[in-house]
């Protein structure tokens, strides 16, 4: 009989913060938790998850490296899964540095109908930076954070490709 | 081509051919009553989207795909062209693009070709906001108080606002769809309000002349379908509410209104009915109101096409639309009486749009890796896409309406739900975690809602299961451990990537 389990814990950092114990490379805790959790892999790219005897049908969409895209009842998921302790020392060095200057890239192709702020503006989180026309739709791009604009990229009348940066946000202090 | 019967005094032009000028799943329902006509259906292939489901449904298809320089479906010189030069009878311009401008059925007049929707003055005149508020006014339909005539620069915007008193609505008179409207809250707000609403009516509708309005917070948006023929006759088809709305983009609309009483109904359909007879129209049109809280009608604006949310209207009286406005088109007489016309049940359209629902409704585009769609009876989707086919950012991005029917609402919420539960598209995000949360908000399930559901009423935009953030950490966990033993055996083989993650990982 093998007394001693090997015990890991696990940050998995997306919209939420879950905590995860993996026991003998079992799924073991889950946010300090015992939790029953059955996986099952239905062969045809699904997987059956019962939790708490309510049953979810998922999807692993992407695999890179440690992080891992999941579709669940036609919800994604995004998670950068770190060990406890990485995760702990990421979140320190972050809060030491202050934040990091947000840079804000055009989630689809289109074209730039206003910008609505100017450079050195203090901008609040969800105020709307620049408006983005694609399928026929404005689309109000908002900052992520509060701050400052550091730095517009685009302007008025533009065209611009997926990805491409139009915008920073310097957080401040 | 003798396409004139003359039976007593009236010309019959019989339509034997339309060119659709569409795309996605209206062109695929224009053909489908084309076809029970015995009407031989044109379609374009276009450059954009080379394996278009429509295609399948033309008779004819004409291959546009090397003039990669126009947007077929705008471009009236193209439409006209090949319908004289494939000797089409009959354009029918579908919604959007060029349903509601008044140069096509000009065009198509002068060159002898059947326009399948109103005269080109029914446009220009209702089309227009202004007008069309005018037009209300002289017949005794109420309205919201307004500027007089359209508004063309800031100053007068300014002052005009200030006369009503905010909050106020600016509108674009060429608008349509929700299209170049804004809310303006207070003064202050105008000036970028104003840029962003004349910006968009530039850019869709090539006129950036704008009306003002008293905003009313809070209406219920209700419309009634009416339907005329050349020869006087005026029918409605009773209404739609359409308050379930993001940015005036509707999403989700049921037939009939819960709020409307016999009474009311009656009220309404007749102000309706009382446009059109005003305005000499002719064809299908969706004449729209507002409702305030005390449940007072006011006339917003006229349609003059074939609407998105037609469909319910069609199940719940009958009535197949597009055959109307073909019948209408071809000179024939209102064959439908108003006391014909009879609410049979219930129906909802669901629109699942390509949107990310989970980061504010952000357009999705790319390969529909997997759609399932069930099958049945209460359910009708009308979709121009299917597995396999891709969405793109050119066009809109309605994927598939979902119109699902019962007997009564409290059914059709119940056949609603069992439809999303087993409905599934891969590849693009969807707004179907959106209606799984409609389908259980209180406020929806008991019909009384109002515009601002989405912003007051909804707990959050899509629907979560209980633990599902759990489950999903479980699964990405399982998946992420999984592999590292495979990487410590050195098992790692060629991973099977599915085509969706390819697509993703391509797109970078």
């Amino acid at each position: 009989m093998k007394l001693i389990h090997h015990t890991k814990n696990y940050t998995l950092t997306g919209e939420k913060k879950v905590n995860i114990q993996v026991r003998d490379n079992k799924l073991h805790k889950i946010n300090n938790r015992r939790t029953v959790i059955n996986i099952e892999d239905l062969e045809n790219d699904e997987f059956l998850i019962k939790i708490n005897d309510k049953i979810h049908i998922g999807e692993v969409i992407d695999l890179k490296q440690n992080e891992v895209s999941v579709m669940i009842n036609g919800n994604t998921y995004d998670f950068v899964i770190e060990t406890e302790l990485a995760s702990k020392r990421k979140e320190k060095l972050a809060k030491n540095a202050g934040k990091k200057v947000s840079k804000i890239n055009a989630p689809l192709p289109g074209e730039i109908v206003a910008v609505l702020m100017s450079e050195g503006q203090e901008v609040h989180k969800g105020e709307p930076v620049m408006i983005l026309e694609a399928m026929k739709m404005q689309n109000e791009i908002t900052s992520p954070i509060n701050g400052k604009i550091k730095s517009l990229h685009v302007k008025a009348d533009q065209t611009v490709m997926k990805d491409q940066i139009m915008f920073e946000v310097d957080p401040g202090k | 081509m003798s396409r004139y019967l003359n039976i007593d005094s009236i010309n019959i032009m019989k339509i034997n051919s339309i060119l659709i000028a569409n795309r996605g799943e209206i062109a695929i329902r224009i053909a489908r009553t084309a076809k029970q006509m015995g009407i031989k259906s044109y379609m374009f292939l276009s450059h954009h989207e080379p394996n278009a489901l429509h295609l399948d449904y033309a008779d004819e298809v004409i291959d546009v795909s090397d003039n990669n320089f126009i947007n077929v479906y705008t471009n009236i010189d193209k439409l006209i062209e090949t319908a004289l030069k494939y000797k089409i009878d009959a354009i029918h311009p579908g919604y959007g693009f060029l349903s509601e401008n008044p140069y096509l059925p000009r065009e198509c007049e002068r060159n002898n070709i059947i326009f399948i929707g109103p005269s080109s003055k029914a446009i220009n005149q209702m089309g227009n906001k202004g007008m069309a508020r005018d037009m209300a006014i002289k017949n005794n339909i109420p309205v919201l108080l307004g500027s007089k005539g359209v508004i063309n620069t800031l100053e007068e915007a300014e002052e005009t606002s200030k006369g009503i008193g905010y909050p106020v609505i600016l509108k674009a008179v060429a608008g349509g769809g929700g299209k170049g409207m804004r809310v303006v809250r207070k003064k202050s707000e105008l000036p970028l309000m104003f840029k962003l609403a004349t910006n968009e009516a530039k850019s869709l509708f090539d006129n950036d002349s704008m009306l003002i309005e008293k905003y009313v917070e809070n209406p219920r948006h209700i419309e009634f379908q009416v339907m005329a023929d050349k020869h006087g006759n005026v029918i409605h088809l009773f209404e739609r509410e359409c308050s379930i709305q993001r940015k005036h983009q509707k999403l989700l609309e049921e037939a009939p209104s819960a709020v409307l009483n016999e009474e009311l109904r009656q009220k309404i359909g007749a102000d309706a009915v009382k446009i059109c007879v005003a305005t000499n129209y002719y064809s299908v049109g969706t004449v729209e109101f507002l409702l305030d809280d005390n449940l007072d009608h006011y006339f917003m604006e006229m349609n003059t096409r074939v609407q998105v949310e037609h469909p319910i209207t069609e199940e719940i009286t009958g009535v197949d639309i597009i055959e109307q406005q073909i019948k209408i088109a071809q000179d024939e007489v209102l064959t439908l009486k108003q006391e014909d016309i009879k609410i049979n049940g219930w129906a909802m359209e669901l629109r699942v749009n390509a949107e990310d629902v989970q980061s504010g409704f952000a357009p999705s585009t790319g390969l529909i890796e997997q759609m399932d769609v069930p099958n049945k009876k209460y359910l009708r989707c009308d979709s121009g896409y299917q597995t396999g086919k891709v969405v793109i950012s050119s066009f809109d991005s309605l994927v598939a309406k979902l119109i699902i029917t019962g007997k009564t609402r409290n059914e059709a919420i119940k056949n609603c739900r069992t439809v999303l539960n087993s409905t599934t598209i891969k590849g693009v995000k969807t707004t179907l975690p959106f209606f799984k949360q409609v389908m259980q908000t209180p406020s929806f399930i008991k019909g009384n809602y109002t515009t601002s559901f989405i912003e007051t009423d909804l707990e959050q935009s899509y629907f979560q299961e209980d633990d599902e953030i759990t489950a999903a950490a479980a699964l990405a966990m399982e998946a992420y451990l999984k592999e590292q033993v495979k990487i410590n055996y050195g098992e790692l083989d060629d991973k099977k990537v599915s085509a969706w993650a390819m697509s993703k990982k391509i797109k970078g």
